[in-house]
């Protein structure tokens, strides 16, 4: 059965309670578009991992809970006016209420999490919310820094994004209390490194490649933002180099101030080549994951295999 | 054709790995490292036929695995004794002056190699993408190799200590003291002892202090107190660049456990302290000039250094992350100050030599 991330809004009765004006109808707003990729990421691991579907319920919740309410403030942070071609919520509501309905969210995923009673997954999410937290801090810092490193930006990358990928491979898990810590360690890197790569295609959208959802061309850039592409493609360059190339409003644009659609195409194929590598060392890890699994839970390393042809090459897997 | 292993800290190969000595034909270059520092470290290595290493010309990877521009930190204080010793007419037997700059520098390549083979085992080089020669990470050099680098230039070094402990008995005490601090700052905690608070006292003593009153005893001359400040005022200026390194690396060595001055104090905190260690490097300096050099000269370099301070303090005062590109513009500003201060240093000293 297909689950959209609507039904992921009540886990316990005590959710999004009747009595709180425009709560619910913010949530459905901000919830009805996603894609709901990190749910179905756990509903993937609890099938293979015989996860009782209460469980599953509780991480497919608390996974979209987080990711939504960093989007929520996100907006505000960055005073977007759009997401998920909508209207943003702190601009159809109010910043006060965005803010709010993001922290509501963060709560009830303590609160429900901490009733489910496994403390290691407790302590273990509120990490995550914090390393997400210290992303957002970091990005923001780095807003109008056109000088900044991809390694810098990997940085920031694998506290706000990779966070949420390792917490969505290694909850269920530590759900099913299972603890060792070279699994867990496998996992990890593991997420880092799906975090990575989704990160990495994402920026890549910004430079209309591979954008078949249609992202907004250059928008992290116009925003002051030079993503992991952006940086790469900037290594190396003078100082004049890069403003000219900043200053891009259009891609024939940044193709021109770059060198020429060639060049760009040269350095998207060195961008690429880098990232193989990336792909490399997870499925390495792969190969190190099935040691750990049980006997019925085979699949699971099949299922988890094309995920790199998803996250970074955009396509379904062949 | 490469391929990848992933070794636990619990692995019997991990070591042998981390070493190179797991094979004569390959490398493995430590690729990720995972949990640094503790007992569930985890380091994924790609694993290379020498052939396919990319390895500059011999001479280039000499001057990188010996960290050749580093040599400044043991030269300048060198020199600034000789200066002052030619200068007051004290230096007694060029002899053992030569053979202790010999046996310094040999013994600060002997430091520099085992702070890296240290760095590498602990994994501070393996985490922090800049620090280090990156001769090991790069795969020219083995980790085993640079342990048995070190322990050649430090019996070297020794060696050449002999002649001069044997001419002046007092140099031993200084010997041994440095040996002392050394040693205790490389087992006091599992880091480098770059990265720790008292470590850093140690890099003080080893390269302030220590040094220059050890080198002032070598060339026959009695202990001053000028000799002292000079020391400590030398230390103070390096302990300046540690703490500048240390701040262009926050995050990173925050994330991964790694204790300094730095980290302890926290970003904003760092800055004042970056801003005025400067200012009191400055005060030291005149104070210095004040009491033992020339009192023009320290009012000259005092005006000069602090002229060119304003651009330093001011992107220092206006840094706003800890990751972005105006961290390292910080750190650059910072280190031209450095050199700024050795350059106007050498200019006095010729003047001095050639008054």
């Amino acid at each position: 059965m297909q689950r959209s991330v609507i039904d992921l809004k009540v886990y316990d009765p005590k959710d999004f309670p009747a009595y709180l004006p425009k709560l619910n109808k913010l949530y459905d707003d901000l919830f009805a578009g996603g894609k709901g990729f990190r749910a179905k990421l756990i509903r993937m691991m609890g099938a293979n991992l015989s996860l009782d579907p209460k469980t599953e319920l509780l991480l497919g919740q608390t996974i979209e809970f987080i990711h939504n309410a960093s989007l929520l403030h996100d907006d505000l942070i960055d005073r977007s006016h759009l997401r998920r071609g909508k209207t943003a919520a702190w601009l159809k509501y109010t910043p006060e209420y965005a803010v709010l309905a993001g922290d509501y969210l963060l709560a009830r995923v303590m609160v429900n999490l901490s009733g489910h009673g496994n403390i290691k997954l407790v302590q273990y999410t509120a990490e995550v919310i914090s390393d997400l937290l210290e992303g957002e801090w970091l990005q923001d810092s780095v807003i109008g820094d056109f000088f900044v490193t991809l390694e810098q930006l990997d940085r920031i990358h694998n506290l706000k994004t990779a966070s949420l990928f390792k917490w969505c491979i290694r909850a269920p898990f530590i759900a099913q209390e299972r603890y060792d810590e070279e699994l867990h360690r496998i996992l990890s890197e593991m997420g880092t490194l799906l975090g990575q790569l989704f990160q990495r295609s994402d920026d890549l959208l910004d430079y209309d490649v591979r954008n078949d959802e249609g992202k907004a061309i250059l928008g992290d850039l116009k925003s002051g933002y030079l993503n992991s592409f952006g940086a790469f493609v900037c290594k190396g360059c003078t100082r004049h180099e890069i403003d000219n190339i900043v200053k891009s409003k259009t891609l024939e644009d940044y193709y021109a101030n770059l060198g020429g659609k060639a060049k760009f195409d040269q350095k998207l194929l060195e961008f690429d080549e880098m990232n193989k590598g990336l792909i490399q060392m997870y499925n390495h890890h792969l190969e190190r994951l099935k040691g750990f699994m049980k006997p019925g839970e085979e699949n699971l390393i099949e299922q988890l295999r094309p995920l790199t042809e998803i996250l970074y090459w955009r396509r379904k897997p062949s | 054709m490469s391929e990848l292993v992933t070794l636990s800290k619990t692995a019997p190969e991990f070591e042998s790995y981390l070493l190179g000595t797991f094979s004569k034909e390959k490398r493995a270059l430590p690729l990720q490292t995972l949990n640094v520092n503790s007992a569930s470290e985890t380091v994924t290595f790609r694993v290379l036929p020498l052939k396919d290493i990319l390895c500059p010309n011999p001479l280039t990877v000499c001057f990188m695995t010996f960290k050749v521009r580093s040599f400044l930190l043991v030269l300048t204080p060198l020199l600034l004794m000789l200066t002052k010793n030619i200068a007051d007419g004290t230096l007694l037997d060029p002899l053992t002056s030569v053979i202790a700059t010999v046996g310094v520098l040999l013994a600060f390549i002997a430091v520099n190699l085992r702070n890296d083979y240290m760095d590498h085992m602990k994994g501070v080089d393996r985490v922090l993408e800049r620090s280090g020669s990156r001769a090991i990470q790069n795969g020219w050099v083995t980790a085993a190799q640079v342990k048995s680098y070190s322990s050649l230039f430090l019996a070297l070094a020794l060696l050449c200590s002999v002649p001069i402990v044997f001419a002046f008995p007092s140099v031993a005490v200084v010997i041994a003291l440095s040996l002392v601090v050394g040693l205790w700052a490389q087992f006091k905690k599992q880091n480098s002892f770059k990265y720790q608070i008292g470590g850093e006292l140690a890099l003080f003593l080893m390269l302030g202090p220590l040094l220059t009153v050890g080198y002032q005893l070598a060339m026959g001359a009695h202990f001053d107190q000028e000799s002292f400040w000079i020391g400590c005022v030398w230390g103070w200026l390096v302990l300046f660049i540690v703490h500048l390194r240390n701040f262009m690396n926050i995050l990173p060595s925050a994330q991964a456990g790694f204790t300094n001055t730095v980290n302890w104090l926290g970003f904003d905190k760092s800055r004042r302290l970056i801003a005025l260690w400067w200012v009191a490097f400055l005060a030291f300096n005149l104070c210095y000039h004040l009491l033992f050099a020339g009192s023009y000269w320290g009012i000259y370099l005092t005006g000069v250094l602090a002229f060119v301070s304003v651009n330093f303090i001011y992107k220092l005062k206006n840094l706003s992350s800890s990751v972005g590109s105006e961290l390292r513009a910080v750190f650059r500003s910072g280190f031209a100050l450095f050199l700024i201060t050795i350059g106007l240093w050498v200019f006095e000293c010729l003047w001095y030599l050639l008054d």
